[in-house]
């Protein structure tokens, strides 16, 4: 890992909004290591599940963001809250297009979490699905950059997009209050 | 033919609208292709487009529909290609006729997707 990349990341962060995080999680030069660890756990947890290299390193991310800024702004809102690899990688497919085929979520007041979203390609069988799975109660905050609608009076949930709310307009001040 | 027919719906003009309603014409054309109506760049699949580029989008249901309108066919069957232009404040959708059912459903889930992006800006503002 690079000086380069920890100021690849931070400079991400500020041009999407997000330089609150900066603030909220810590000296930057401890969390931002941490974060680059994350993306290279989430790239090894997309190989071991499709055999196929890809890169999550901000150099990436950033030079992705000139073709989609939005999704890279929406990944980097899912870091902020993703517990794990196998989270973000599914943050990741949907916004390779994937489609959002079930949600199921259990959840028992201080006693048990979980979640499992399971995805597939637009062309996929039933028995095509990508499945990802996570004990962890922070990743039901992942779930509020689902799109929601209805086809036909039935449920559709569609892509992952960038929540507004999380924009410069919410003050470090804000932000830390709702901070573990 | 590509009619007269405009539909404006009213959007937050950035990439993500777009975005947005691209995934949902995908729930009705699974195979859908694109191309950059500026440039005339091709794109096979979702993943290739790059949004942040784009301000207007060819979507056909998929590589037949693409075919016939690139050899000019003027007997194109109706609503084989929708035109999406993104503006500051507004998605249009230009297509041949949208009281089909299924363009009836797809208009209204677009609008709908697009709707809830701009709540989520007044929320902020507010």
């Amino acid at each position: 890992m690079s000086q380069q990349s920890t100021e690849v990341l931070e400079r991400l962060l500020r041009v999407n909004k997000l330089e609150w995080v900066l603030d909220i999680f810590g000296p930057s030069d401890r969390f931002l290591p941490n974060w680059i660890k994350q993306l290279n756990e989430a790239a090894a947890e997309y190989h071991a599940r499709f055999g196929v290299s890809l890169s999550f390193t901000p150099e990436t991310l950033e030079a992705e963001a000139t073709k989609s800024p939005h999704k890279i702004r929406a990944f980097l809102q899912a870091i902020c809250v993703a517990s794990s690899p196998v989270m973000l990688v599914m943050v990741w497919r949907i916004l390779q297009g994937l489609k959002i085929r079930e949600i199921s979520m259990a959840y028992r007041e201080r006693d048990s979490f979980e979640l499992i979203v399971r995805l597939a390609r637009p062309e996929a069988e039933q028995d095509q699905m990508e499945e990802y799975k996570s004990r962890n109660v922070s990743d039901a905050n992942l779930l509020h950059h689902f799109g929601t609608g209805l086809i036909d009076g039935k449920p559709l949930f569609h892509g992952f997009y960038s929540d507004r709310l999380w924009d410069k307009s919410v003050t470090s001040e804000t932000a830390a209050a709702h901070s573990p | 033919m590509i009619g007269g027919t405009d539909i404006v719906i009213p959007a937050k003009g950035d990439p993500e609208a777009l975005d947005a309603s691209v995934r949902m014409i995908l729930e009705y054309w699974p195979q859908a292709r694109f191309e950059n109506a500026l440039t005339a760049e091709k794109y096979n699949h979702y993943e290739e487009l790059p949004f942040g580029r784009l301000s207007e989008l060819f979507v056909y249901p998929d590589a037949l529909a693409e075919k016939a309108w690139d050899q000019g066919d003027a007997n194109a069957p109706v609503n084989s290609m929708l035109y999406l232009i993104l503006s500051a404040d507004n998605m249009t959708v230009v297509l041949d006729d949208p009281y089909t059912n299924e363009m009836r459903s797809m208009l209204a889930l677009i609008q709908s997707s697009l709707t809830w992006e701009i709540s989520s800006t007044y929320a902020e503002a507010a």
